[in-house]
């Protein structure tokens, strides 16, 4: 197995832990932190979230996209 | 009994009154069938991230209800009925977030921002931007730089349409 050049330190997920934010689907400052220029979802390799929180915040992204809270596309 | 969310948007065309006078009517079809309005809040006239129905505003209302089943269902029927409604979202949740919401905060921040820059005499351009809900100042500007070299290329095109036109009866004379 290759050795990873570039081992990066394991980063906890950002919302596990006494003092971690909430997700809303209302709170799109928060939501705006994972989404890239374009608005799309940022995977968890990048963001290390753990698996059950990305998804629902990928389920929270995707109620304010449908609110209008959040665009689907940055142009 | 199950509690909920339900978010509101109904069209930019409404006064502040007829909204809640909309909200008043869908509730009070839900406590009819035994529901009830634990909590509600009004977000304002905020600017859509994109286009709904042609509106790039709309009034955003916020419930938190507990109430059964069959009367929220009812509800959202009303709501895909009616006209005012342009789109609505109902979710259930475990428990309600207490009150205010961040959204109702931001409002209220953006109302008294317009209220001091008013009593400044200062106009910046917050309406008006169409991308991207929840504005920052910094985004808008962003928009209009982006705005501004596209007028420039047009009449860049202009002035290149009229030298080519200039150019061909010269061609034609040489051939």
């Amino acid at each position: 197995m290759r050795k990873k050049v570039f081992f990066r330190k394991s980063r906890s997920c950002p919302f596990t832990g006494p003092q971690a934010p909430k997700i809303d689907y209302k709170d799109t400052r928060l939501l705006q932190r994972y989404t890239s220029e374009r608005g799309k979802i940022v995977p968890v390799r990048v963001s290390s979230v753990s698996a059950t929180k990305q998804r629902e915040l990928a389920r929270a992204i995707k109620r304010a996209r449908f609110l209008a809270l959040m665009p689907y596309v940055v142009k | 009994m199950p509690l909920y969310e339900h978010v509101i948007i109904s069209r930019p065309s409404l006064s502040p009154v007829q909204v809640k006078s909309l909200v008043t009517e869908l509730t009070d079809s839900m406590c009819a069938n035994g529901g009830n309005v634990v909590g509600d809040e009004y977000w304002g006239l905020k600017t859509l991230a994109y286009r709904i129905k042609r509106n790039r505003k709309a009034h955003y209302t916020f419930l938190q209800t507990d109430s059964p089943a069959a009367a929220v269902q009812e509800m959202d029927r009303l709501m895909r009925l009616h006209e005012d409604v342009i789109r609505s979202l109902t979710i259930q949740v475990e428990t309600h977030n207490p009150l205010p919401t961040v959204q109702m905060a931001m409002a209220e921040r953006a109302q008294t921002d317009s209220n001091n820059k008013t009593k400044d005499d200062e106009s910046t351009p917050q309406e008006g931007v169409d991308a991207g809900a929840d504005v920052d100042t910094g985004a808008g500007d962003a928009l209009e730089g982006a705005a501004a070299p596209a007028v420039e290329t047009a009449e860049t095109k202009t002035t290149a349409e009229t030298e080519t036109t200039l150019n061909k009866p010269n061609e034609t004379e040489t051939t």
